[in-house]
């Protein structure tokens, strides 16, 4: 059958679409931790300074669509920033990757602080009487027991990044629903290659949430 | 583990199914009555053949002349505006029944869909901005020279791409849903050069001053009318219709309204898919 030759050939292009979308995936999810950190440890500041401007990063990512973000990065910004001389071709990468990290960060930020506020205060109250300072009490005893009840809203957020890179079709990604849209211009096999990608995608996905319900195990969180 | 084979599994036996699937379309062949709407798609991205009035209307050359196509043979269209890459797809599988996308009448297209008697013929060029480093080229064999080493930015699946994937020093080529996208991105210096269709070339120049054309008109096809290939009743008609308003000089009143007196792209005489396939010279520059 002509068909399957057509899409035996295409695999190397398909290939190359899910490493492009890989990349994305992989450098927005471990760029958004950071972002996420700071969003979510600002908001519990002391200073106003930090809760003000973690709160303005938050609604500001959370109150506008990534293809906005992505849109108004890429095609926008260039217009009035000369940054396509600053980072050439690169510029794809970085507007993408950094739109990419700083709208997953923003609701990451709220995972981080919704498992901070959940461990009881009396965790708080006990790290003090034992003379703990603050930033022990955070990272020593908060952070440990919050992290695990983070697992399950970090997963989700991540497996949702992995979709987000379909996005960056609109601005020639190159990710792998450009390149399906590239090979069905090209070989008119819709159906086909849309099952294919769907099926990339989910195993992807599959595999991440596997992966984490591993380590869901280890930490024994199910059991409890 | 198991479950990853699984899935795998389902998704290749469902493409492998597909060879029943699409030959289902050819068997209901539909005749088309008078009072049965038919759904037109329009790339409305693509200026002066289909873009938008101040409503949001389609107009533009391509319009106008399906109109008058309708007009003499009692058709009741409906225009869909629908991105270029969606059509082929929607045509095959019959929730379009035809499409004016300035389509070039192209072998691979063909084996798809039907297309009409050719009514425009084109070709294409490279724009740039006019303070670039490129120099503009004067003949057709200079191409390769001219794209080397330059990103070039122009719409998916089109003949653009298809002239762009025989070169061989392209480094990146980018590719947009719609040219303006690709325009955008000549602006902000994201792209060296944009390759597209010289009637819209034309038309971006005339409202940007600062850019302009960097070669001759490259290869030459012809804009077909796309018609599914389960209404072949329709496509008879469009074509009959066509050559109804050629005979009558509506086609060429049409023309001038929109291209004036350069007759470069006029199509006088008829000219069949076939024909339009092999003397369209895109075969020149692609394979040699």
């Amino acid at each position: 059958m002509s068909h399957i030759s057509v899409i035996v050939d295409s695999i190397p292009m398909l290939l190359k679409g899910l490493w492009m979308t890989l990349q994305y995936s992989i450098l927005g999810i471990v760029l958004s931790i950071p972002f996420g950190l700071f969003a979510g440890l600002g908001k519990l500041s002391r200073f106003i300074l930090c809760r003000v401007m973690a709160n303005l990063y938050i609604e500001m990512f959370r109150g506008t669509p990534l293809l906005v973000q992505i849109l108004f990065m890429y095609a926008g910004l260039p217009l009035v920033l000369p940054v396509q001389q600053w980072f050439g071709s690169f510029y794809l990468v970085i507007a993408a990757t950094l739109t990419l990290a700083l709208n997953e960060g923003a609701y990451i930020g709220e995972i981080v602080r919704g498992g901070i506020v959940s461990i009881h205060k009396g965790q708080r109250d006990a790290g003090y009487s034992l003379g703990m300072n603050r930033r022990i009490l955070l990272w020593c005893v908060v952070m440990p027991q919050a992290f695990r009840r983070m697992i399950p809203p970090l997963v989700n957020q991540f497996a949702q990044t992995i979709k987000d890179t379909s996005l960056l079709a609109v601005v020639a990604g190159a990710e792998l629903i450009y390149t399906g849209q590239i090979l069905i211009a090209k070989t008119f096999l819709a159906f086909q290659f849309w099952t294919i990608i769907a099926g990339i995608y989910f195993v992807m996905i599959y595999s991440l949430t596997r992966c984490a319900s591993y380590l869901e195990k280890k930490l024994g969180i199910a059991k409890r | 583990m198991k479950k990853i084979g699984y899935c795998l599994f389902i998704s290749i036996f469902s493409v492998l199914l597909l060879g029943c699937h699409q030959s289902n379309h050819d068997q209901n062949l539909e005749a088309i009555d008078e009072n049965q709407e038919i759904i037109v798609a329009a790339d409305i991205s693509f200026p002066p053949f289909e873009t938008t009035d101040d409503h949001g209307n389609p107009t533009g050359f391509d319009i106008d002349l399906l109109k008058a196509i309708a007009e003499k043979e009692h058709l009741n269209l409906k225009f869909k505006p629908m991105q270029f890459n969606g059509i082929i797809p929607g045509l095959q599988s019959g929730l379009l029944q035809m499409a004016v996308a300035g389509m070039s009448i192209t072998k691979a297209r063909g084996e798809n869909v039907n297309f009409s008697d050719a009514y425009y013929f084109s070709g294409l060029t490279f724009i740039a901005k006019k303070n670039s480093h490129n120099r503009p080229i004067k003949k057709e064999k200079d191409v390769s020279r001219l794209v080397q080493g330059n990103i070039i930015a122009t719409k998916k699946g089109t003949s653009s791409v298809t002239l762009l994937e025989t070169q061989p020093g392209v480094t990146q080529v980018r590719q947009f849903d719609t040219i303006d996208d690709a325009y955008n991105l000549l602006a902000t210096g994201g792209a060296d050069m944009v390759l597209f269709d010289n009637p819209v070339n034309i038309t971006f120049l005339k409202s940007h001053p600062n850019y302009h054309v960097m070669s001759p008109v490259l290869t030459g096809e012809y804009y077909g009318i796309a018609v599914s290939r389960a209404y072949p009743d329709l496509l008879n008609k469009v074509n009959s219709g066509l050559a109804a308003i050629r005979q009558e000089g509506i086609y060429k009143e049409i023309y001038a309204k929109y291209f004036g007196q350069n007759e470069e792209g006029l199509v006088s005489t008829r000219v069949t898919p076939n024909q339009a396939i092999h003397q369209g010279n895109a075969s020149k520059i692609t394979h040699g």
